[in-house]
């Protein structure tokens, strides 16, 4: 469709989904008298949740979003190849999570399964503008592969001129 | 500071004082630690201003290093050749430190370059008593010969209760050392970094760099080494040492930097960790920003003026 850049088309797919996905609505507990909890998270009646759509751009990269008529859960699985990989991502994501209040969609702790999950309700589409809060969640997949790989990279230049300046002594 | 300095800084800085303020001879008492566990302890009184006693702690030997009354092999001869007789060493050292030497600042030499050089060195102490047994062997190595009732395998001490490994060799010296990290994510990095020495020195400009080499599981030549300390988490990497490179002037340098491989590589491991988290905070805020941009701009005006969401009723709107 647009080139042939995949992270382009995993985001689009994202964005699109997400688009159709975000129409929530104001919806008080059908059971308990007073209450208005995301029907996402607490699931107390079927009819209130839509199908969960799964996109993968492969096996160690995903997300799922789950949707219901007041919330929606947006849980994502970043790459992580090789251990490095892995140990950048966690420290990342930990750096977010503690960080969580000051970025309010964000879920202190991710869906099992998933590195990261994000909860936007009816009140966040509310305060904030819904095509700008689907920008926010595209940026932050974006960054967070940017970041993971200019970290890597910087970690491997960083150990080579280590090693250079080391060996160079010998000379 | 990209590599490690063998003269204590603070040492330096305390012994100069010291000596530009010798007639005020005040008390001088004060003990501090440098990484690896090496412990240092200054005494000066105000009686013998020309006077000052320095102790050395060492990190505790595992049991397959040689010590010699407390000492490395050859670290008390190694102490005399370096400092002649502005240095006398007590026996037996101060309680819980390995070796007390006795500075005599009456005895350094007149003019000025000398007397700088000889402090450096005296803050350097730690190179020569921990570095004393390598010293031996790589000067050996410079004489192509091999050092008399030198062992097959030599194991040295560098850090607390963990040691490296020589295989001395007339025409070369196989240095391995096996490579430990108390944290998960340091022992990732750290072997990472490891690997990056066997790739940089592939490079060009290194041909005549010592060859490494890094392998997770034990080098053949450490076979018949103790077993506790083949177990590691961040492999084994090993360096082979020709003569030219213990030639001359290189060889105090070629000390240094073997004895101190494990803390060099620690060192940029923690380093690397805070430019990770410094770039980490950076991102993070940039994130949060393009969360706020998607507030509507009535909301932050709102936020930042004088929005009451009720209002003060006055005596008059009570009555009415």
């Amino acid at each position: 469709m647009e080139g042939g850049n995949p992270l382009k088309l995993y985001l689009n797919c994202i964005r699109n989904t997400l688009e159709a996905a975000m129409c929530l609505q104001n919806f008080p507990c059908q059971e308990v008298e007073r209450h208005n909890k995301p029907e996402v998270e607490l699931k107390t009646s079927p009819e209130l949740l839509l199908n969960p759509v799964l996109i993968c751009r492969n096996e160690a990269e995903k997300c799922l979003i789950e949707t219901s008529i007041n919330s929606l859960r947006i849980s994502l699985k970043v790459k992580q190849a090789d251990e490095l990989e892995n140990i950048l991502a966690k420290k990342f994501l930990r750096f977010l999570s503690m960080r969580a209040e000051a970025f309010q969609v964000l879920r202190r702790q991710p869906v099992q399964g998933y590195d990261i999950s994000f909860l936007i309700t009816n009140y966040h589409c509310e305060d904030m503008q819904k095509n700008k809060l689907i920008d926010f969640i595209v940026q932050f997949m974006e960054d967070i592969d940017k970041e993971i790989s200019e970290l890597k990279l910087s970690m491997s230049t960083r150990g080579r001129l280590v090693a250079t300046e080391f060996l160079k002594q010998f000379i | 500071m990209i590599l490690l300095q063998s003269p204590s800084k603070y040492l330096l800085q305390i012994l100069s004082n010291r000596l530009k303020n010798l007639e005020k001879g005040v008390e001088l008492d004060c003990q501090w630690v440098e990484f690896d566990d090496v412990r240092y302890h200054v005494q000066a009184s105000m009686k013998n201003p020309q006077l000052l006693l320095l102790s050395l702690s060492l990190p505790t030997p595992p049991p397959e290093t040689v010590f010699i009354g407390g000492l490395p092999p050859g670290a008390i001869e190694a102490v005399k050749v370096a400092y002649g007789a502005v240095v006398k060493i007590i026996d037996p050292p101060k309680d819980g430190y390995n070796l007390t030497v006795k500075l005599n600042f009456s005895k350094l030499p007149p003019d000025e370059e000398n007397n700088k050089a000889l402090l450096i060195k005296i803050a350097s102490v730690r190179e020569v008593v921990l570095g004393a047994p390598l010293r031996v062997v790589l000067k050996h190595l410079g004489a192509r010969t091999l050092a008399p009732d030198v062992e097959n395998l030599m194991a040295l001490v560098h850090r607390p209760k963990e040691s490296f490994f020589l295989v001395p060799r007339a025409e070369k010296v196989t240095i391995i050392f096996p490579m430990r990290f108390k944290d998960s994510i340091d022992t990732v990095l750290a072997t990472s970094f490891l690997q990056e020495f066997v790739e940089a020195r592939r490079a060009a400009g290194l041909n005549n760099a010592p060859s490494c080499s890094w392998s997770a599981s034990p080098p053949s030549e450490l076979k018949d080494g103790p077993a506790e300390s083949l177990c590691v988490n961040a492999g084994f990497i090993t360096f082979v040492i020709l003569p030219r490179h213990v030639e001359g002037k290189k060889l105090d340098r070629t000390v240094w930097s073997l004895s101190t491989f494990h803390a060099y590589v620690n060192y940029h491991v923690k380093c690397s960790e805070g430019f990770m988290h410094t770039r980490m905070r950076r991102r993070v805020e940039s994130l949060i920003q393009a969360l706020d941009r998607a507030k509507p701009d009535s909301l932050k005006t709102k936020r930042s003026g004088h929005s009451r969401s009720f209002k003060r009723l006055s005596l008059k709107d009570g009555r009415g």
